[in-house]
């Protein structure tokens, strides 16, 4: 199996996800064999990204579930949901898969994934393929919030999470997930990222 | 379409120079939101003849009366942004709204986008260089990140909210 979630503690993660701070959150290393993970950096290499520019962000991406990837996000999407609701007390629906390169300049401004709110986002999760040598930069940022009647008045960076070759990151998303991709200053930074849906 | 009209090239660089420096003499405050926006901020410092200048420029272009009822100054450097949030936050409309560039140098970063349901608008950064903005109608807009590019340069702005009023 290409994502073989059995591996890890789920009732051990689900207490790291509940006690992560600034929110949760559980970061999960070495997750494939080494020569799956060649595959996979072929894989997305061989898929087509196209700019993908707005408000709060820059990079490149690929269209949504590429065929290239289907084998990860069958892994996630079916195993993986179980392992997700495990871990994180929610009950996630299906997952959602774009590849994604950031090269010098690319960024991921602050924000906390719940979109319009109609998108039904649970939890997010993201994977890393290249050596972390490869880039400056293009860490996953969390920040801590403070709310008054809802409205977040003030914000800190509370944890920074470095894209490592081979790390899977879960996080939650709620009012509360303000997180970000720090611009990537050189080299370049790509992974794999989506969310569970309700 | 939106009501947009962008003319460059209204300010001189002495009057630029002048002014900017009167501006960081008054000082700024840093904002910082991150879901909002992160820049210095002034409110309080006052440019009677540039903002009466500005008001008749807009006061032509849309055939109306108008008067200020809010401005700001904003001074945005490498890593600074502003988004939809923060102008939701701080647009006082509905109105028309000026903003001018008195920056020192030009670039490629840092624009102001508007964005309605019936289209959008870029406001370049350009020094000198002045946007006129209906937004009497729904309208938000953002700033530009300024990221690695934008190296150690720095835009200095005057936002000004104008309301129609009779002549």
């Amino acid at each position: 199996m290409l994502l073989d979630f059995a591996r890890w503690d789920a009732a051990a993660l689900a207490e790291a996800w509940r006690v992560a701070r600034p929110f949760p959150h559980v970061v999960l290393d070495d997750v494939l064999p080494v020569d799956e993970l060649v595959r996979l950096c072929e894989a997305v290499a061989r898929t087509p990204h196209f700019p993908n520019t707005a408000e709060f962000y820059e990079m490149m991406a690929s269209p949504e579930r590429p065929a290239g990837l289907a084998a990860f996000h069958a892994a996630l999407d079916g195993p993986g949901r179980d392992f997700v609701a495990r871990v994180t007390g929610k009950t996630p629906g299906r997952a959602s898969l774009r590849s994604y390169v950031y090269l010098a300049g690319s960024y991921l401004l602050p924000h906390n994934d719940l979109g319009s709110g109609e998108a039904g986002r649970v939890a997010a999760w993201a994977y890393y393929l290249l050596p972390r040598e490869r880039s400056t930069g293009g860490e996953l940022e969390l920040f801590d919030c403070t709310l008054c009647a809802g409205e977040i008045v003030a914000t800190a960076p509370a944890a920074r999470i470095a894209p490592i070759a081979n790390r899977l990151v879960f996080f939650d998303v709620s009012p509360r997930s303000l997180h970000q991709v720090r611009e990537v200053t050189e080299g370049a930074r790509v992974s794999l990222s989506g969310w569970y849906y309700a | 379409m939106i009501g947009f009209d962008y003319h460059a090239d209204m300010v001189d660089e002495a009057t630029r120079a002048a002014v900017r420096e009167r501006v960081v003499a008054g000082g700024f405050e840093r904002f910082e939101i991150a879901d909002r926006g992160r820049y210095e901020l002034s409110g309080a410092h006052g440019e009677a003849e540039l903002t009466e200048t500005l008001i008749a420029l807009a006061e032509r272009q849309l055939g109306v009366g108008l008067a200020a009822v809010a401005q700001r100054w904003t001074r945005l450097r490498r890593g600074d942004y502003a988004l939809f949030k923060d102008d939701q936050r701080r647009w006082t409309g509905p109105g028309v709204e000026v903003c001018v560039d008195v920056s020192a140098a030009a670039s490629q970063e840092g624009q102001i986008v508007y964005a309605a349901p019936d289209g959008g608008a870029t406001v370049p950064q350009r020094p000198g260089g002045v946007a006129i903005v209906d937004r009497r109608r729904p309208m938000a807009r953002y700033e530009r990140y300024l990221g690695v590019r934008f190296a150690d340069g720095e835009i200095v702005r005057l936002a000004l909210a104008l309301t129609v009023c009779q002549r």
